[in-house]
């Protein structure tokens, strides 16, 4: 899986500067703005990057070529989603870094505050790609793309028409928070494995 | 001791009106198989039914004398497969992709590759995408070639390039079976290149086997025979393959015989085979 991991990360050079360029961008936006939310929110959009190293395999048919190898269909799998997991974890970690060289006290938030914000960001990043990536292994990346934009598209309407119309949401207590938070990770784990045991399912099955 | 690298037996996949049907072929050591057959004949699938990429509907693949469900990790580093287009992505170079095989194959052969790129005279640090097209393949065969193979599956490896490079390539594959252990499995259009490195010919028509015979029986008891309407009438027709008309008479597939003695007979080539064994009358 290394060799794997290793080609993907090839791959996506230039992608990774452009990556490096727009978090550099953010950063001092951050600064600025004194909102760390932008930044935040590309710990979420990483995931493009996995999308864009299967857009990478399937234009140059890399599986034919890779499962000739010693790889086995199941680490063709799980290498996208280390991949995924490992620049959602960069992204973080990014967005902490400016966090912390921005501080909490120009961005007016507590380090609590900094991170639900993040960690929210990187929830949705893992949960739209426990989505996702079963659909671009069944049907390939343009169909994933167009399913993400349509995933991304249902909630964001639902809080227009939220916040349009005159209905009021009570705000959550803090042991909803607490229970909350707990929930979501139970539930994310849940995803990501079904997830997971989806798309090797799906690549045991499929011809090249 | 396995006297076959890979054995197909029985093989039979279908794709809608496709079908290859009782696919029955052997690769034995220290052997040259050439795979000849028109477009869609079924030679890729076959490849590919070998190599795992498509499941197969009945029939059994041995590969090292296991069978292919359960050929371990230490078979699959012996096989090395060129395909006719190159699926390493474009944007490496050749460097990059020593580095990637090296992280794949643990029998990977880094000064061996390196010697490769260097006799091929492929740059390191261009990316892939630059190469052309003979360029993309000698870094292919190079991968294949890098990882202590014992069997290279070569799917139309050759086609698109040119004379000199196919020479080059050529000289390579006789290279490597001149260890005993190993064998290829080479398709192509380019008879002429299976007529001068091939020890066995297997060739498929429309899914099936035609036959499979050693190359120098095969081009030595095979002719065409050219003689007009009338001869060809008299002619037992037991040792016609095939045959063709023409403006001056019939030229016809045929099986050497004394009978036939009387008769011009021109060598065949294996390109005249498939003409006649996919286009000629019975």
């Amino acid at each position: 899986m290394k060799g794997l991991l290793l080609k993907d990360i090839y791959c996506l050079k230039k992608s990774l500067k452009i990556y490096g360029i727009i978090f550099l961008f953010y950063g001092y936006w951050c600064y600025s703005v004194k909102d760390i939310s932008m930044a935040a929110m590309l710990t979420f959009l990483s995931i493009m990057l996995s999308i864009s190293s299967m857009s990478y395999d399937e234009f140059y048919k890399w599986d034919i070529f890779a499962l000739t190898t010693p790889v086995k269909r199941k680490e063709l799998v799980l290498s996208k989603y280390l991949l995924g997991y490992f620049f959602i974890i960069v992204g973080t970690w990014i967005t902490l870094t400016i966090a912390f060289f921005v501080t909490p006290q120009r961005l007016e938030m507590t380090w609590m505050e900094i991170m639900m914000i993040i960690g929210t960001y990187a929830s949705i990043g893992l949960f739209y790609q426990s989505l996702v990536f079963p659909i671009i292994f069944k049907f390939g990346p343009e169909k994933g793309r167009i399913a993400m934009f349509i995933l991304f598209a249902i909630p964001s309407l639902f809080i227009i028409f939220f916040a349009k119309s005159s209905m009021t949401m009570p705000l959550p207590g803090k042991e909803f928070l607490q229970n909350g938070i707990v929930f979501g990770i139970l539930f994310l784990f849940i995803i990501e494995v079904s997830s997971i045991v989806l798309s090797i399912k799906i690549m045991e099955k499929k011809e090249f | 001791m396995i006297e076959n690298n890979i054995v197909v037996q029985n093989l039979k996949k279908t794709y809608g009106d496709f079908c290859l049907n009782n696919i029955n072929m052997k690769v034995p050591r220290g052997c040259i198989i050439g795979f000849i057959g028109e477009n869609g004949a079924g030679k890729t699938t076959t490849i590919k039914s070998i190599l795992g990429l498509v499941e197969k509907e009945s029939g059994e693949i041995e590969i090292f004398g296991k069978k292919l469900k359960e050929s371990s990790r230490e078979e699959r580093e012996k096989i090395g497969v060129v395909f006719d287009e190159n699926h390493i992505p474009e944007n490496l170079n050749a460097l990059e992709c020593g580095k990637v095989m090296g992280k794949i194959y643990q029998n990977w052969e880094k000064n061996l590759y390196r010697d490769y790129l260097e006799r091929f005279s492929l740059p390191l640090k261009k990316e892939i995408k630059e190469y052309s097209r003979g360029m993309k393949m000698k870094l292919n065969i190079a991968i294949a070639l890098s990882h202590k193979t014992k069997v290279l599956i070569l799917d139309e490896a050759t086609s698109g390039l040119d004379p000199i490079v196919r020479e080059e390539v050529l000289d390579l594959f006789q290279e490597f079976i001149q260890e005993e252990e190993h064998s290829i499995l080479m398709s192509s259009h380019i008879t002429s290149d299976l007529e001068k490195i091939a020890d066995y010919i297997i060739y498929i028509h429309k899914g099936q086997i035609q036959f499979c015979m050693q190359k120098d029986e095969l081009l030595y008891n095979y002719g065409i025979l050219k003689c007009s309407k009338e001869e060809f009438i008299k002619i037992d027709k037991k040792n016609v393959i095939g045959s063709r008309e023409n403006a001056y008479g019939v030229e016809a597939l045929v099986i050497k015989n004394n009978e036939l003695d009387k008769y011009m007979i021109d060598k065949v080539t294996l390109e005249n085979l498939m003409l006649f064994y996919g286009k000629g009358e019975r």
